[in-house]
Formats: structure tokens, C-alpha cells, sequence
């Protein structure tokens, strides 16, 4: 199950509480708030720890916002498949969706 | 690398297709080295991509460019799969006309892969047989969108082309 596109949910939920957590508080602020470790809220941010679903809901409480605000959008994640490095990085998000569905797109078809 | 490698691998490429008449189809090209050719909806200024998963290749095009410019896409992405392996490229506007004066500040690669695009689709001996010894004259329009045509890609294409052939000539 840990494939790439499990990483990049993982990564990219990290990432929102990121955004939305440095304009309001600490990591340590944080993990006061939710009763866990910083070193928590760290591998959460990172994309390393598969946060729970209760957590991310305290997590969403404790910065006071919608739990889908730090969630991306089901259409995004269906859309993109993983790309290598070297492409990916070279693309914005919304480039790496379009190109993430052209390659899914008939894949395995008779050309 | 040099250009006659270059063009030693887009001739290897047509012979390999069997293909010996105008206009060149780079998907057939594609098409004989196990390269699967995809059309679809891409932002405006992403021309195509290669990418490369284990043994199989892809080359995407963007449908919302001209049939011309996606055919010397397609050209120049097989040209990065040709010459540049185990890479994967995205394109961004491929310019056909630039020459290696103007064209410093792009990679190497791009510059490679233009050539060998303008090889596969354009080769030396059509335009030769087309232009029967009489150089171009760039201001006949009329002339310079017979030959794209015959080769389908764009009247800047086949400019380009003809410069570099020497094949032009001032009224």
C-alpha cells in the first residue's frame, strides 16, 4: 500500500496544516494543543507519519478551521498519477495533474 | 554531439519505419520503436512530454495545438528518446526556428532534439527533390506554404529548414 501516491496524500495533508499553522502558531503550540509530541506535529507536517483521523480532526480544531481545509480535493488525487522526479519537478500542480492524466488515460490500450 | 549523428539516427529512424514519402508520420516513427503516442488537454504552454516507465515510452502532445506543431512535437520528443536516454523531458513552447547562435541559453538537449525533429520530418533528400535547385525565396509565400505543406509542419519550420540547408535566396 505505501506507493507513491499514498506518500504524495500524506505529504500534501502535511503541507496544508504547514501553510496554516505557521501564520498561527508554533509546532509546539500545536502539539500542546492536541497532546502530542512535536516531534509529531514535525512528521505530520513532513508527510512521514500517517496521521490519524481523530488527530487530524483535533489538529483542525486546534487551528480553527474546516477539517476539509487541510485536506486535498478526491478530483486531485484520482487525477494525478505519480511522476518521476524529473518530470514532476519540472511542472506546476496544475500541469502535473494534466500530464498525470494523460499518461493514466488508455493506459496498458493498443495504440 | 554532432550533427551528422544526429542525422544518421533520424535516417535510422525513417528506414526502421519504412517510410520513404511525404509527409512523414511521427507517430508511425513512434510507432516502431515501441513508443506510444498520446493526444490530449494540456495548459497552453506545455508543448509534450516524454516520459519513461521501465521499458515502455510516452510521448504526450498537446491536442490544442496546431496539427503542424504537434507533429514536430512528437518529432522532437522521439529525438530526446533517441539521443538523450533514460531521461524524461516536458517541452515548453518547442521553437522551431532557433539556430545554435541564438539559442545559447537552451540546454543542449533541446538544440539536439530541434535538429534531429526538423531531420525526421523535413530530410535532406525531400527537400532537395521539392526545392529542385532552386533556392527559396522567403518573401514567396505562396512557395514557403506549398513546401510546409507538403511537409506538414509550419511555414516557420520549413524556414528554418531551408536556412539551414542554405537554400534561400534574396530577391
Amino acid at each position: 500500500m505505501a506507493n507513491k501516491r499514498d506518500t504524495n496524500l500524506y505529504e500534501e495533508i502535511g503541507q496544508a496544516i504547514f501553510r496554516i499553522r505557521k501564520k498561527k502558531m508554533s509546532q509546539q503550540a500545536l502539539a500542546d494543543a492536541v497532546g502530542i509530541s512535536r516531534a509529531s506535529i514535525v512528521n505530520v507536517e513532513q508527510g512521514r507519519h500517517r496521521i490519524q483521523l481523530h488527530v487530524l480532526y483535533e489538529i483542525a480544531v486546534a487551528l480553527d478551521v474546516d477539517p476539509r481545509d487541510l485536506l486535498p480535493s478526491a478530483n486531485h488525487q484520482h487525477s494525478s498519477a505519480p511522476l518521476p522526479e524529473d518530470l514532476s519537478g519540472k511542472l506546476n500542480p496544475k500541469e502535473q495533474a494534466a500530464v498525470g492524466r494523460m499518461v493514466k488515460k488508455g493506459k496498458g490500450d493498443p495504440q | 554531439m554532432n550533427d551528422t549523428k544526429i542525422i544518421a539516427q533520424a535516417e535510422k529512424a525513417l528506414t526502421r519505419a519504412g517510410i520513404n514519402k511525404l509527409p512523414i508520420s511521427p507517430v508511425d516513427v513512434a510507432q516502431s520503436l515501441g513508443v506510444t503516442v498520446k493526444l490530449g488537454l494540456l495548459p497552453e504552454d506545455l508543448s509534450g512530454f516524454l516520459m519513461l516507465e521501465g521499458d515502455a515510452a510516452i510521448i504526450g502532445v498537446n491536442s490544442v495545438h496546431p496539427k503542424p506543431r504537434q507533429r514536430f512535437t512528437i518529432a522532437h520528443e522521439l529525438g530526446h528518446f533517441l539521443l538523450h536516454p533514460s531521461r524524461n523531458f516536458v517541452d515548453r513552447q518547442v521553437l522551431y526556428f532557433r539556430d545554435s547562435r541564438s539559442s545559447q541559453a537552451v540546454d543542449v538537449a533541446e538544440i539536439e532534439a530541434n535538429k534531429f525533429a526538423a531531420n525526421l520530418l523535413m530530410p535532406e533528400r525531400f527537400v532537395n527533390k521539392l526545392v529542385k535547385g532552386r533556392p527559396v525565396d522567403l518573401q514567396d509565400d505562396e512557395r514557403v506554404e506549398e513546401l510546409a505543406r507538403a511537409f506538414g509542419v509550419s511555414t516557420q519550420a520549413v524556414v528554418f529548414r531551408l536556412a539551414n540547408l542554405n537554400l534561400t535566396r534574396n530577391r
